[in-house]
């Protein structure tokens, strides 16, 4: 479980966050939406220990930021970033292994090979393997780091609860891939683990997110079920944009759209 | 791009370093050949092989040419591990104790401590004031390496060409206060003064191998332990925040050991530039960045390197000797470019 109670963050007098509760709950997986600067990133920096929030409080797996050794929280919980720059020729395969390094102290063990080797097949790129990191294309790069996210976090340890967050997950990807990554995810969290995960695509966080919170300017819109966060009203407000969902038969879930007004569209 | 097995080039680096060592000790105005060498060593453990040498040959190998070739093992070794690791710190293939003006800064306070510090510390034995010029040199690099750091971290990162431009500054600034002191030198601390901004290891003793041994050994022998932090820093600092590394640790660690062998190197061999920047680089160009094979590898390349090049020097012009650090200069100096003109290139390619 992943609580943040009352987290306000500001810089300089600028207010990013402004009095933040949620809970992520085992099982489920938590998409944070909201417009650009609505303070989503931030927030899953704060969640991660890597800013201090102003006021408030996080705590993971019951036990409040301060109280886990950086290894023992790295060894449960594990970041995907919307970006990650790396210019050394790294072989993909030891990235992956770079995941396993809260795991092992010097020299990986047999299991960590056996990880690596299943997380890359699970993201789709053990033929990637042996590969130059700098010679792959954005997208095969991205999935490189969701393969060692996964490893991180793949065997439950002396945790049970394993944390995952991710900042645009599907960032670089192809359609395909991007509900390939969500699916892991989903799949994830029903095991018994935490997902958070900042989406752009309103229509991924329909389809995947177990609940959603929606933030906008720094305050916390709605939270709940994506059926009952994600109306008209709610969007509209969210992204300072008209919005339209489109419930239809044929389709299993709605269908949000930018309802374009006819003035933009013709200036 | 593993185009080369990290065991492969582990074997045949450690047989060259033998093979530099036998050839370096057994060249001079004395020639011994490798099998004395041998002789020579066993007879120091009380065994006896069958290779006859002379009285001369076994004096002119342990007291000059065996010390001199172990102070360049130290050294060449220390400085490019020092070197690959802060490159790993810094994320930049750039970075290298001499051009970011740590060297001078470290050349510095010899000359300062030589020049000011004559009377104060002539009554010291010998092995304690080689400790106390150590402690000298090893504050100018710290101080040098602090104040380059902090200068070129803008907002947690590090700006190379920033780093590089205040390694400039600092070194100009070095070369006028070392200018100012030459000046108002002696003739014998004139010439100690050239030996320091140049570089040389014609003075290397057994004293200066004591001297030399805590300061190169901790680097040589820690920093490869932070393999797992210096390779997720690569990934940037969150990253290595997430993988749960402590990369405020390392870089103390990092920072602090490198200012000890810069200090140290300096205090015995002076200014010995670019082996930090070389060595790491063609280690990495054969088996890839990975710092758990690129820090030892790279110690036992840059101890390769540094008895090779100071045979260089002290065979081709015999009986004078040229400065080491006109050799490693002259290699390096157009290595850098050729990094440079490289990284050029693939930047227009990415593009």
């Amino acid at each position: 479980m992943i609580q943040l109670k009352d987290i306000s963050y500001r810089i300089g007098n600028r207010v990013i966050l402004d009095n933040v509760s949620f809970t992520a709950q085992p099982g489920e997986v938590l998409a944070v939406l909201g417009a650009n600067g609505a303070g989503k990133s931030t927030l899953l920096k704060i969640t991660r220990g890597e800013l201090k929030p102003a006021a408030g409080a996080v705590a993971i797996g019951g036990r409040t930021l301060g109280s886990w050794k950086q290894r023992e929280l790295a060894q449960c919980t594990a970041v995907l970033q919307q970006q990650t720059i790396l210019t050394l020729p790294f072989p993909v395969r030891e990235v992956v292994m770079m995941g396993r390094y809260p795991h092992f102290k010097n020299t990986p063990a047999a299991l960590d090979h056996t990880i690596v080797k299943s997380a890359l097949r699970k993201a789709g790129i053990e033929k990637l393997a042996d590969r130059n990191y700098l010679e792959l294309s954005g997208g095969e790069q991205q999935r490189v780091h969701l393969a060692r996210v996964f490893a991180q976090v793949w065997t439950a340890g002396a945790h049970k609860t394993r944390y995952l967050l991710m900042d645009e997950p599907g960032n670089n990807l192809d359609i395909s891939h991007q509900h390939h990554v969500l699916h892991m995810a989903k799949t994830f969290a029903a095991a018994g683990n935490c997902v958070i995960a900042i989406l752009h695509d309103l229509n991924l966080a329909l389809q995947y997110a177990d609940r959603v919170l929606l933030l906008h300017k720094g305050a916390a819109l709605a939270s709940g079920t994506p059926e009952a966060v994600l109306n008209e009203e709610n969007l509209s407000r969210a992204y300072d944009f008209p919005m339209t969902v489109h419930y239809s038969d044929s389709f299993e879930y709605p269908i949000i759209l930018p309802a374009v007004p006819k003035t933009l569209v013709t200036t | 791009m593993r185009s080369l097995s990290v065991n492969i080039c582990a074997v045949a680096l450690v047989v060259l370093l033998v093979l530099a060592f036998l050839l370096s000790v057994g060249t001079g105005a004395v020639e011994i050949a490798p099998l004395q060498t041998l002789a020579i060593l066993a007879k120091q453990v009380g065994l006896t092989l069958p290779a006859g040498f002379d009285g001369q040959q076994e004096s002119v190998l342990l007291q000059i040419r065996l010390p001199r070739v172990v102070v360049a093992v130290l050294i060449g070794a220390s400085l490019a591990v020092s070197g690959a690791s802060m490159q790993g710190l810094f994320r930049n293939a750039l970075a290298d104790p001499g051009l970011i003006g740590i060297s001078s800064g470290a050349s510095l306070a010899a000359v300062f401590t030589i020049v000011a510090g004559a009377k104060l510390f002539s009554p010291l034995p010998g092995v304690a004031r080689l400790y106390t010029l150590s402690i000298a040199t090893f504050a100018g690099a710290l101080i040098t390496m602090l104040v380059v750091y902090r200068l070129s971290r803008i907002s947690g990162r590090v700006v190379i060409s920033t780093m590089l431009l205040v390694g400039i500054a600092v070194n100009a600034l070095a070369s006028a206060l070392t200018g100012f002191f030459t000046y108002n030198a002696n003739d014998a601390q004139l010439r100690s003064i050239i030996f320091w901004t140049l570089g040389s290891l014609g003075g290397a003793t057994w004293t200066n191998v004591l001297g030399l041994l805590p300061f190169t050994l901790l680097p040589v022998f820690v920093l490869p332990r932070l393999s797992k932090p210096l390779n997720a820093l690569a990934l940037g600092e969150n990253t290595a925040l997430h993988l749960g590394m402590n990369t405020e640790q390392a870089k103390r660690i990092v920072i602090v050991l490198t200012a000890l062998c810069v200090g140290a190197s300096v205090a015995v061999a002076g200014i010995i530039g670019f082996v930090g920047l070389v060595i790491p680089h063609i280690v990495r160009m054969l088996i890839g960045p990975d710092h758990r094979h690129l820090l030892p590898l790279s110690a036992l390349a840059g101890a390769v390197l540094l008895i090779s090049a100071d045979l260089v020097c002290r065979t081709t012009f015999a009986p004078s000797e040229m400065p080491i650090g006109i050799i490693t200069a002259l290699v390096g100096a157009p290595f850098f470019l050729y990094i440079l003109i490289r990284d050029r290139k693939t930047a227009r390619l990415a593009q």
